[in-house]
């Protein structure tokens, strides 16, 4: 017994010895070496006396020589990564592996099963300075897991809705109606796919297909753009599935399927053109899932929770959403936030939307004929913002935006040239409060930008053209919000 | 360098330059590692002038993948003068972006096969001669056969070899794991559907009409299943999906099974994932395990 008790007490006491004694940190880049005393470690943060004083030293990113170093388990960083599966296995794991390229680590994974993987980074000298754990869960269980402290990051594609919760987004997204290869539809209308999700069409004969019933294959969770697709009894009936890639399976096996799969795993299903009463279809595209003009774009977050993380884990929450780690995230599969340019010329079809749809109306033809004079000579970015339901507040992707374009502006990418925040809105309501609404969003954007940016040498500009140029019909809800956003424009 | 320097009473004639000896030696020095039966011998090496039949400065062929077979380099090493089996590596091209390899070494002995990150175990038949096809994973194909303690190497040009996307496990003792190529939405033994029961042929790829699968090693060591998909001239668009199996068995239940995954990455460069599965407990013998995110799945964007 007393053998044991002094055993407890040397491996008490051995840490508090092992501080006192000198000790030589440097950065993993070599870029900092810091002499000393070690003061304290706890964990995180070195305080270090040196001949300058009390210096403090993040000990997420140093490895330390010398006799008063701690053990070098506490030096390794940890985390603990979770969502659904083709996010961690597809997304995750490339993204860390670019990392560790960058940084110059070497970059282990250790599959453990389709539910969990282990990463490892370690330096060229061999020694371990991370060790990451992902594990598979669905979208809902994952931030309940965040929030219990089971986990460092959540990833997935639910927004959450507590700001104790930070949130990143890293990747996009949107859900697309798919069918099998040999199912003959190619396009429906809005009315008819939610007809085909909810009650009305519960067979293909109804849309002049062979007589199959319909069979509805979803994913597990209900995350909002499920909601938006106004689900019905029939939902309740639907098979559900975890794993993208196996509902997207299943709805290929199955002539008679109808599935709403993510866009990154279509796989061998073909997608569904949704078109709107009025005649109006937007494709879903790379393009126009980052500019949001497709109304089912769904953005990857990344969520954290306000406690402080090994400065290895936060750099590497930092990559995940930068310019850099945009053609990873493309090579995978999903869609990246990189910011294209569209020209004038290859926009043909959203502007005889806008010319037809001004009919008689001389006043509605005056303000078309002003937008194709303002932005003739200029090009789209396919970075677009818009607005949560009924509100002048941003949604999750566009305020990503808000920082990429701030990000790309400061780096220089729009040097010398103009920037134009163009506001249009919904064709709902008088014309004349529609132009005077489109105008102040395209103003209040261009303000949240500007207040960004440290002095770049960029124009910036915004002007509001009302209902000018729809891009989505106005007779749904999700067509009004698509229609409702401010563009922005390079001159 | 130290082994080297301690075997400097054998002999090496090479049949190509001074180049082929630096490459030679750093390949198998990095290949090394505690494993003693991997030796490589270069002293006393005499650079022959560049054998006549090397086409290895001649452009490529135009079509890739139809191409005759045709010897491009070859180093002959002979281990030890007076043995009576003079170990001999010759490596051919064949279509689908395979090399057919020849070996010609002492009978019925074990030998490690070693190309890239693929490593396997394989024994010489009654007259000393072991055959076999494998995949190129380079442009530059550089194939070693380790035995007794001594290793020969060879390289060959393979213009095609990065045409195809490849994805690999590999193993050691007894078969646990298992690849499935679901080509396209093919359902299982369904004509898209590459697997160990139905491997297709390299001939299907040069035909762009699929993937064909090439299992390596005799099963005493190191073995491999490789599938390969030519993403280079697919006439189809969509995903192939890769799937691992394993049986739950008496003999692996409860049990870690380990591996080694490899496939091309987004770059082309090889990318490896090391296996540590925990098979399920005994009382679900018979039972299936599935591994769907142990590979990305080949995305083909129509030609």
């Amino acid at each position: 017994m007393l053998h044991r008790l002094a055993i407890a007490l040397i491996s008490i006491l051995f840490p508090l010895v092992a501080l006192a004694g000198p000790i030589v940190l440097e950065t993993h880049d070599g870029s900092i070496t810091l002499e000393g005393e070690l003061v304290s470690f706890d964990g995180e943060l070195f305080r270090v006396e040196t001949a300058h004083g009390t210096l403090t030293m993040d000990g997420g990113n140093v490895t330390c020589a010398g006799d008063g170093c701690p053990e070098p388990e506490s030096l390794i960083a940890k985390a603990r990564i979770a969502g659904p599966a083709d996010i961690v296995h597809r997304l995750i794991s490339p993204l860390l592996q670019a990392y560790a390229e960058k940084e110059g680590y070497i970059f282990r994974r250790v599959f453990r099963g389709d539910d969990a993987t282990t990463w490892e980074l370690s330096l060229s000298t061999g020694q371990l300075v991370a060790v990451i754990d992902g594990q598979v869960t669905d979208d809902e269980t994952v931030l309940a897991l965040l929030s219990a402290g089971d986990v460092d990051i959540a990833v997935g594609r639910t927004e959450a809705k507590t700001d104790a919760i930070q949130q990143d987004v890293f990747a996009l997204d949107a859900l697309v109606p798919v069918v099998a290869p040999d199912n003959p539809r190619a396009m429906v209308t809005l009315d008819q796919l939610q007809g085909l999700l909810g009650d009305g069409i519960d067979n293909w004969s109804r849309l002049a297909g062979p007589d199959l019933p319909v069979a509805i294959h979803l994913p597990e969770g209900k995350t909002d753009l499920l909601r938006k697709l106004q689900p019905s009894r029939r939902f309740a009936s639907a098979q559900r599935h975890i794993d993208p890639s196996i509902l997207s399976d299943a709805v290929t096996d199955d002539p008679a399927a109808l599935g709403v799969v993510p866009y990154s795993s279509i796989g061998n299903t073909v997608p569904l053109v949704v078109s709107g009463a009025c005649g109006l279809a937007i494709p879903a595209t790379p393009d126009t899932i980052r500019a949001e003009d497709y109304p089912l774009t769904e953005p990857l977050f990344m969520h954290r929770i306000g406690v402080r993380q090994p400065k290895l884990i936060r750099n590497f929450v930092a990559f995940a959403r930068s310019f850099e780690a945009q053609p990873v995230v493309r090579s995978t599969g999903y869609v990246d936030q990189a910011i294209g340019r569209i020209q004038f010329e290859r926009q043909g079809d959203r502007l005889a939307n806008a010319v037809l749809g001004a009919g008689d109306a001389p006043s509605a033809m005056k303000s078309v004929q002003e937008m194709i004079g303002a932005l003739m000579r200029g090009q789209r970015l396919t970075l677009t913002f818009r607005f949560r339901d009924g509100s002048s507040e941003l949604d999750p992707q566009s305020r990503s935006n808000l920082r990429r374009l701030s990000e790309a502006v400061n780096r220089g990418d729009f040097d010398g040239q103009e920037l134009v925040f163009v506001g249009f809105s919904d064709g709902v309501g008088p014309a004349g409060g529609n132009l005077r609404l489109s105008k102040e969003r395209a103003r209040s954007v261009r303000g949240s930008v500007a207040k960004m940016l440290d002095g770049a040498p960029v124009a910036l500009a915004s002007e509001g053209f009302g209902e000018a140029m729809p891009m989505a019909c106005d007779d749904t809800a999700w067509g009004r919000q698509v229609n409702r956003r401010v563009e922005v424009w390079v001159r | 360098m130290r082994v080297l320097a301690s075997l400097n009473k054998r002999r090496v004639f090479m049949t190509c330059g001074v180049l082929c000896i630096a490459l030679l030696c750093g390949q198998v020095m990095q290949s090394l590692g505690s494993n003693p039966m991997e030796r490589v011998d270069n002293t006393k090496a005499k650079p022959l002038p560049v054998d006549p039949a090397s086409n290895a400065l001649r452009p490529p062929p135009k079509m890739p993948g139809r191409v005759k077979a045709a010897n491009v380099v070859s180093i002959k090493k002979v281990s030890k003068p007076d043995a009576a089996c003079l170990p001999q590596l010759t490596l051919k091209r064949a279509p689908g972006a395979m090399i057919d390899l020849t070996f010609q070494g002492c009978k019925e002995r074990s030998v490690v096969l070693t190309h890239g990150a693929v490593q396997v175990t394989a024994q010489t038949n009654s007259a000393g001669t072991l055959r076999q096809s494998v995949p190129a994973l380079d442009q530059k194909s550089v194939v070693t056969v380790s035995f007794d303690g001594d290793a020969i190497q060879s390289t060959i040009e393979m213009p095609d070899a990065n045409l195809f996307q490849h994805v690999a496990i590999l193993w050691q003792g007894p078969q646990t794991l298992q690849m499935h190529a679901f080509e396209f939405g093919a359902k299982r033994n369904q004509f898209g559907h590459v697997w160990a029961g139905a491997p297709k042929s390299p001939q299907r790829a040069t035909r762009g009409n699929g993937g064909f699968l090439t299992k390596l090693g005799d099963g005493s060591g190191a073995s491999a299943e490789i599938y390969s998909f030519p993403a280079g001239q697919s006439q189809n668009r969509g995903v192939v999906r890769l799937v691992v199996e394993a049986d739950v068995t008496p003999a692996n239940c409860g049990q870690q099974i380990n591996a080694v995954a490899l496939q091309t990455g987004p770059l082309g460069g090889i990318d490896s994932t090391e296996v540590a599965l925990k098979m399920p407990q005994c009382e679900d013998i018979g039972r299936l395990v599935r591994l769907q995110n142990l590979f990305q799945d080949m995305r083909l964007a129509m030609r």
